[in-house]
């Protein structure tokens, strides 16, 4: 009873924190212009004899079908297993820290649910976030899809009902882990500055410096294989075709990254509920 | 553990490294239905004290139990209210909502109705709609004594509970925390004002570097402070008291002596001031205020 009461205070927390639906629309946003309209006028661009501001359209063909809604889940997957995972780390970090900044953790500790109770319902409500904003990212890209189809006069043929679901599955796996690292670096800096930033430097900083070394080490190497990025992202090309990759040409196995990434969920999960368990609440 | 007392540490001892000793090998008793004050300055180890018996800071060593069970377990919470430091809640929530999951935090059955009852005691109700950052400092005050209340609890533990408001808010508080008091619920409370103190508490700890240096009703911690002597000459009446045996001291003060002596020795004195030459005109008790035994047992200066 204490985790589910804990649970849905929590849902109550996310849903009216302004700051949830700020980074909601700004993902949006991040679809619509990022990822549709961008490629869109790279492609126009071209057909019209003029340069690849993206410098990534290697076939114009290959990239008109991937703007299409046959690909709209390749297509999103993969544009947020690597910019995705900021907006999920902030949320994560967000509603872990600002207990500590609000100082309002200690007045849900001395209500009654017990430590570990509270941070399952965290846990289980930044899940449910992060399964909204899954949704949404992907209604996004379906309503661009949509848009750049009647542009290019394209068939408008959606992906299958599976297809859907194993897109969604695979956005909120990829978003879900960053969540958790989010409120696991939250927990153990009491705060949200040092997490999110710190989050930052590690996804968009440092996996890029490991993934640019890799070729100079089999130990660096090795260690892409574990990587979120890496993996969020061959995961997120094995739902179709993908003209476009964030990691290396040699993917990693999607059953493999799927453990990867649940393994990040599973580890952050318990070794937050060690630390905060334990912890004194100053 | 008796079922008189409520709360019961032993030896309760927080230590940060080696070099800070926030707590230090306390023992504190508060029984049913009293409302106790743990008086001390800033940074005597109150709050630290109250953390550790709510659960939020795990002691050194040293035990404690309150309602007989161990602090911050959810048993032992869900009869407890609290309110430490000052009062926290979501910014961006209403009163009503933030009092309402805390209520469902709290596992409070028809926590709908408790939610209002509790913030019609505190009297917020006509701003329990607006949201928590647009609260003056009284009312988020009375909000953390209404999260406190919400579970209707048999002990309250208030940090400070009139920090930050000004004197009209003070007033209310001290009026709500005795009216609280006086309904068979036990408070635990920690304040550095003495006046608080005495007008609220039944009893009182007096809490010094970590320490419990004093304990007792706020009468018995007064105590008597000797004689107070109006005599003429006075000059005169110093001389011949301070030969008198068992008198430890004499002071003057405000054209009167203070006497450091046994009051029950009253009558011994004035005859032996007579029987000198000495005029006297009136001999009474001299009490401490709750102050100047305060400053006497923590020895320092600064609190007021």
């Amino acid at each position: 009873m204490s985790m589910a009461a804990s649970f849905s205070f929590e849902l109550l927390k996310l849903r009216k924190r302004p700051a949830t639906w700020v980074l909601a629309v700004i993902m949006v946003l991040f679809v619509f212009f990022f990822d549709y309209f961008q490629f869109y006028s790279a492609i126009t661009a071209l057909e019209e004899g003029g340069q690849d501001p993206t410098g990534q359209i290697t076939d114009v063909e290959e990239f008109k079908n991937y703007l299409l809604p046959a690909s709209v889940t390749v297509n999103v997957a993969g544009l947020l297993s690597f910019f995705g995972g900021p907006f999920a780390l902030i949320i994560g970090a967000l509603s872990a820290g600002s207990e500590y900044g609000w100082g309002t953790l200690k007045t849900s500790l001395t209500q009654r649910p017990g430590r570990l109770s509270i941070l399952a319902g965290k846990f289980l409500a930044v899940g449910v976030a992060v399964a909204g904003l899954s949704v949404l990212a992907l209604g996004a890209g379906a309503v661009s899809s949509y848009v750049v189809a009647g542009l290019f006069e394209g068939p408008v043929d959606w992906p299958g009902f599976g297809n859907v679901l194993k897109g969604l599955g695979i956005i909120w796996l990829i978003l879900g882990a960053w969540a958790s690292l989010g409120v696991f670096l939250a927990l153990i800096f009491r705060g949200t500055a040092l997490a999110i930033g710190l989050g930052l430097i590690y996804g968009l900083v440092i996996e890029s410096l490991i993934f640019g070394f890799s070729e100079t080490s089999r130990i660096i190497e090795a260690l892409t294989y574990v990587l979120l990025g890496r993996n969020g992202g061959d995961l997120a090309n094995s739902l179709g075709d993908a003209p476009r990759s964030f990691t290396s040409p040699e993917a990693v196995d999607p059953a493999q990254a799927t453990l990867v990434l649940a393994g990040y969920v599973v580890l952050l999960l318990i070794t937050a509920a060690l630390v905060f368990r334990r912890r004194d609440v100053t | 553990m008796s079922e008189d007392l409520l709360v019961e540490a032993a030896g309760l001892t927080k230590r940060y490294g080696s070099r800070i000793t926030a707590v230090d090998a306390l023992d504190l008793n508060v029984h049913r239905g009293e409302v106790y004050g743990l008086l001390g300055p800033n940074g005597a180890g109150k709050t630290t004290t109250l953390k550790m018996l709510l659960g939020l800071i795990r002691p050194t060593s040293g035990v404690a139990r309150v309602l007989g069970e161990e602090p911050g377990t959810p048993s032992a919470l869900a009869r407890v209210g609290a309110l430490v430091e000052s009062p926290a809640f979501y910014p961006y929530l209403s009163g009503r909502d933030n009092l309402a999951g805390m209520a469902r935090l709290s596992g409070v059955h028809a926590s709908k109705s408790r939610v209002e009852e509790a913030l019609e005691q505190v009297g917020l109700t006509s701003r329990a709609g607006d949201r928590f950052k647009k609260y003056s400092t009284g009312m988020k005050q009375r909000l953390g004594v209404a999260a406190a209340l919400v579970k209707d609890p048999e002990l309250l533990i208030l940090d400070e509970p009139t920090n930050g408001l000004d004197p009209k808010g003070i007033a209310e508080m001290r009026d709500l925390i005795r009216s609280l008091g006086r309904r068979e619920r036990t408070v635990l409370l920690s304040s550095h004002m003495m006046g608080e103190v005495e007008r609220i508490c039944d009893r009182v700890g007096v809490i010094r570097s970590g320490r419990l240096v004093a304990e007792g009703p706020v009468a018995e911690l007064r105590g008597q402070g000797g004689l107070l002597v109006k005599a003429e000459p006075l000059e005169r009446a110093a001389e011949v008291a301070a030969s008198i045996a068992g008198v430890e001291g004499v002071e003057v003060e405000d054209g009167m002596l203070r006497l450091v002596v046994d009051p029950g020795r009253a009558s011994e004195i004035a005859r032996e001031l007579v029987s000198a030459g000495v005029e006297v005109i009136e001999l009474r008790p001299a009490q401490h205020s709750l102050e100047e035994a305060f400053f006497q047992l923590t020895e320092e200066k600064e609190v007021v």
